[in-house]
């Protein structure tokens, strides 16, 4: 029988030729071979349960059903797609080729890569598939990706070709074969049955800030687009990672000319304080011209170099200082860092004279910022500016306004020492100041304006703000006096329009001495706030951006509980647009990845805490989680909340509003 | 004829033949097609709201124009139309219905010894994973003048049981579907015909549905050998309509019975470890032990404490249910059955 079936076989590759001339593909030949190359790497694909574990992930739910993963060497590494594991499962289990469950160990992650390692014991040899060297790989060749997850005797199968090579800067093959939920974690085989690499999703744009995360790229599923990491490539980082050591991204702590990453060059226009670029000493105005000898003209190119690096690599860059005839090129020996230090805005110690507060005489037109209020033990207070002082001079460049200031502040680093010069009395005054990192402090000194007179006078209708694509409503509360650009606070209200009343009533009088907008938005659904409301919070503050022109230095959002925890996640994952999140008696979502602080964003965090707060220990661990990630937290603790009054008590809510106004610093 | 004279010739002979064969299979791929497309129908009725499209697929099932569709809305109408692959346009007769495989039969209005192409719902080709398949429908209501359905080609990637739902209800058919990496099953498609690539009826494409185990939309077939005999008996005028078997036995097990105490279930997927196991229980008598992880039960993974609720309350109370336990980083295995007169009112706890 065998040997009828070489010689059929044999017949056939022999007269193929004739067979071409039909469509030019020989289909049952086609068929015995996909069965074969499936069937020679079967025994290597393992079904992987888990126990345990967060129920979704940002807003991706995880998925509930077995997973797939890849035996790799013959005493018990296997390895399968982080997507898997994003829900931080308690146990694994893995079901051997021989039948039996066995728990196995995570050994370690590539977050670069989105691939883990698995180690199980085993007391047999597995066994394990060849794989296909990267150079032998074509685009158009036969491709099958492999699963264990709606069968547990046998491989889900899907069929496609290699789409490309080198895919997702130079990390991955492409397929048009089916990839999602079903196979990730398993193997792409070519119709030889030998493993081109392991299926995972990735998604092209990474998430907005901190790392990619391991279920990003996992909406595109089934799309003709996946994605497979070639095993050859594994085999080379096993032994790096067998040790334990999570494979990270590297970073060199650059910031490049905004513009297309295909036209702009290499050019630096920012270096992170204590990066690797920096401890190189590269500077501001450098380009980079070439990566390990190979040239590069665009930002994309560049990429093309490092993203396939880990984080501990090194790498020699060529570099370009100064122009025309004053260009000099050198190497610089660089190790690509995991983390970079986080990023902390410099801060003077300032805030500026509100209109009202300033002299009603002729110094109003007159250019640079008139100081309202120093912040006790500041940089300004050492400096020995004061209230009422007019600043004129940051460094070398002459302020005009505030927002001029504004950008010569966010060129500066903390431990810098500047000169300031101030008007004062009509005289110049040049001093000298060395900045820190942003306060955390609340001014105790504000005069809020007079709190009685505006808490006695009537509380005002509330207008209404409708999102056509949404069904609930919004409403909002505009300043007494109308502000060319006010500030917003946005307020995620918990009961219905009862509590809207009464956060309306209480809110009032700070925003009307404060030119500031309440908005009160409403959940969706009827259970409260929820995670899908996200989308909407989103919409709703640009619409309200929009239509009143805020003040992005003073845009706020703010909630209590679930509310507190949606602020957070709106406000950190949307930092350039928002300037504070007030989370009140909140911890972080649990899921959630704390974003690195950001030189373009400049966000404060105010954390209140009711006393006896059961998430007290939550909160102080998101506290210090928070810092270290580079954003100022602020911190005030309130009196506990009785059943019959939830508000916050005035006393909370005048710091509360002492801390919007003095979002407004230098 | 000799030996060797036959080691020669019956090769050839057989390539010749084979070569033929092949030759013809490949040319014939779009003769197939063809042919396929006049089994394959078009549905016109209720709908037409928004995401309620108002149109699915049939198939033809006798040569007396007996055709098979998904049960759905769209069947609730007086003013239902089928359209044939040439644009033959019928008001059907309904038959019958299946509502476990959410099924129905229409039959149309045919002249005197008038007949169509069908398929034969006795032919079961064998298929295997891997195999190449296609499917034809209407899908996306886009084969709107008189012309065929669409043909879309992919592979088979599974033969599994469906665990699905359509928005938050699971279906009540739970057998095998044909799994396949088109993407088959859109609006409008539902009805349609999985094939092989002779032609040849595999199975009756399904409703959208999201799978329970991935998450993802699946695209799948109900399988010729799962629906032939309840098409038997709506021809016949044989009720199929009996409701689903119930699922829960009589008598449940619970934790509280084998004298199981799980930790506090705090999260959807609170891991199932043993807190306490209380004296003289039967889950004492298999080896149960505090701390224990509970991976495994009758078979099916366990991920969470709700899930070991619901998969004991599907066993009655004489079964053996076979366990996987983790403990100290290895798995043990063991059998939990309720001993007869397992003491109920029996308080004793061995405390962790």
């Amino acid at each position: 029988m065998r040997n009828k079936i070489s010689l059929l076989t044999l017949s056939i590759a022999v007269f193929s030729a004739n067979l071409v001339r039909a469509d030019g593909r020989d289909y049952a030949l086609e068929q015995t071979a996909i069965r074969q190359a499936a069937a020679a790497v079967a025994d290597s694909v393992v079904q992987i349960h888990t126990v345990g574990g967060f129920e979704r992930i940002g807003e991706t739910m995880t998925s509930q059903g077995p997973a797939t993963g890849l035996i790799i060497t013959p005493d018990g590494y296997i390895v399968s797609s982080a997507f898997n594991f994003a829900q931080r499962p308690s146990s694994i289990l893995v079901g051997m080729p021989s039948g039996k469950q066995v728990p196995a160990e995570l050994v370690a992650r590539d977050l670069n890569r989105m691939l883990v390692l698995l180690k199980v014991a085993v007391d047999e040899q597995l066994p394990v598939p060849t794989f296909v060297p990267e150079r032998e790989m074509a685009v158009g060749q036969w491709s099958l990706a492999l699963g264990r997850t709606f069968q547990t005797d046998k491989v889900d199968t899907s069929l496609g070709i290699i789409s490309a090579l080198q895919r997702m800067h130079g990390r991955v093959v492409q397929t048009d074969a089916n990839v999602s939920a079903a196979n990730y974690g398993g193997p792409l085989v070519d119709i030889r049955g030998r493993v081109l690499g392991i299926l995972v999703p990735m998604s092209p744009q990474p998430t907005g800030g901190g790392a990619e995360s391991e279920v990003a790229g996992a909406e595109f599923y089934d799309s003709g687009i996946g994605f497979a990491v070639p095993l050859e490539h594994v085999l080379t980082v096993l032994d790096r990672w067998k040790a334990g050591e999570d494979l990270l991204p590297g970073k060199l702590g650059i910031g490049m000319k905004a513009g297309s990453a295909f036209v702009e060059p290499p050019a630096i226009v920012t270096v992170w304080p204590g990066s690797p670029a920096a401890e190189a000493d590269w500077q501001a105005g450098d380009t980079i011209i070439a990566v390990d000898g190979k040239s590069v003209t665009t930002q994309s190119q560049l990429q093309y170099q490092t993203k396939p690096l880990y984080a501990g690599d090194k790498l020699t860059v060529s570099l370009r200082r100064g122009t025309g005839d004053k260009a000099e090129e050198f190497d610089s020996e660089i190790t690509l860092a995991a983390e970079l230090p986080a990023f902390r805005h410099a801060f003077l110690g300032i805030l500026p004279a509100t209109p009202d507060e300033k002299q009603p005489d002729k110094e109003i037109t007159a250019p640079g910022v008139v100081v309202g209020h120093v912040w006790p033990e500041s940089p300004a207070a050492s400096a020995g500016i004061r209230a009422g002082d007019r600043l004129t001079k940051l460094g070398d460049t002459q302020i005009a306004n505030l927002a001029a200031a504004i950008v010569v502040m966010k060129a500066l680093q903390p431990e810098e020492k500047i000169t300031i010069v101030v008007v004062r009395d009509e005289k110049e005054l040049k001093l000298t100041a060395e900045l820190t990192t942003v306060t955390e402090v609340i001014l105790s000194s504000i005069d809020l304006g007079n709190e009685e007179k505006v808490a006695s006078s009537e509380p005002r209708e509330l207008e209404t703000l409708k999102l056509p694509q949404f069904p609930q409503e919004a409403k909002f509360l505009a300043p007494e006096k109308e502000s060319a650009a006010p500030g917003l606070l946005i307020w995620l209200a918990e009961k219905g329009e009862k509590d809207e009343a009464a956060l309306a009533k209480a809110w009032q009088a700070s925003c009307d001495a404060e030119g500031m907008v309440l908005l009160l938005a409403r959940p969706g659904g009827e259970n409260g706030w929820e995670f899908e409301d996200l989308e909407y919070l989103d919409q709703l503050a640009r619409t309200a951006r929009g239509r009143f022109d805020a003040d992005p230095q003073q845009t706020v959002i703010a909630g209590s509980g679930k509310a507190g925890q949606l602020a957070y996640a709106l406000g950190l994952r949307r930092a350039e647009d928002f300037s504070g999140v007030i989370a009140d008696n909140a911890p972080l979502p649990r899921t959630m990845k704390i974003p690195e602080n950001s030189p373009g964003a400049a966000l404060s965090l105010l954390t209140i805490l009711p006393a006896n707060s059961s998430f007290a220990p939550l909160v102080k661990q998101d506290i210090a989680q928070l810092r270290k990630a580079g954003f100022p937290v602020s911190v005030l603790e309130r009196p506990a909340a009785t059943d019959d009054n939830q508000q916050l008590d005035a006393t909370t809510r005048a710091a509360i509003t002492r801390w919007i106004a003095g979002l407004n610093r230098l | 004829m000799n030996r060797t004279l036959c080691q020669i010739v019956c090769p050839l002979a057989l390539l010749v033949v084979l070569v033929d064969f092949t030759r013809a299979a490949a040319a014939d791929l779009h003769e197939v097609v063809r042919q396929t497309q006049q089994k394959v129908v078009k549905i016109y009725g209720a709908g037409g709201l928004k995401q309620m499209e108002a149109y699915q697929s049939g198939i033809l099932v006798s040569p007396e124009g007996h055709v098979l569709t998904v049960l759905s809305y769209v069947l609730d109408t007086d003013d239902l139309a089928v359209v044939l692959d040439d644009g033959r346009k019928f008001q059907p007769e309904r038959i019958g219905t299946d509502p476990l495989r959410e099924l129905a039969l229409l039959k149309l209005p045919l002249e005197e010894g008038e007949t169509l192409p069908y398929f034969d719902l006795r032919q079961r080709p064998e298929v295997e994973i891997g195999d190449r398949v296609l499917a034809l429908s209407n899908l996306y209501g886009i084969a709107a003048g008189d012309e065929p359905v669409s043909v879309l080609q992919g592979a088979l990637t599974a033969i599994a049981p469906l665990d699905a739902r359509r928005g938050s209800f699971t279906t009540n058919y739970h057998d095998d579907v044909y799994v396949v990496d088109a993407y088959a099953n859109n609006p409008g498609a539902a009805g349609g015909a999985l094939v092989n690539w002779q032609g040849e009826l595999l199975g009756l494409l399904g409703k959208e549905l999201k799978s329970r185990i991935t998450g993802t939309w699946l695209n799948y077939a109900l399988p010729t050998a799962n629906f032939a005999e309840s098409v038997d008996n709506m021809i016949a005028g044989r009720a199929n309509n009996i409701e689903p078997p119930s699922q829960l036995p009589e008598e449940s097990l619970s934790t509280e019975l084998l004298g199981i105490r799980l930790i506090p279930d705090v999260l959807r997927l609170t891991p199932p470890y043993i807190d306490a196991v209380r004296r003289g229980s039967s889950a004492e008598s298999a080896g149960l032990r505090p701390d224990d992880l509970i991976v495994f039960a009758g078979g099916k993974q366990i991920a969470s404490c709700r899930a070991l609720v619901e998969e004991l309350s599907y066993h009655d109370q004489r079964d053996e249910i076979p366990l996987l336990v983790l403990r100290d980083g290895g798995i043990v295995e063991m059998v939990l059955k309720l001993a007869p007169e397992a003491p109920a009112e029996a308080t004793g706890e061995t405390e962790p």
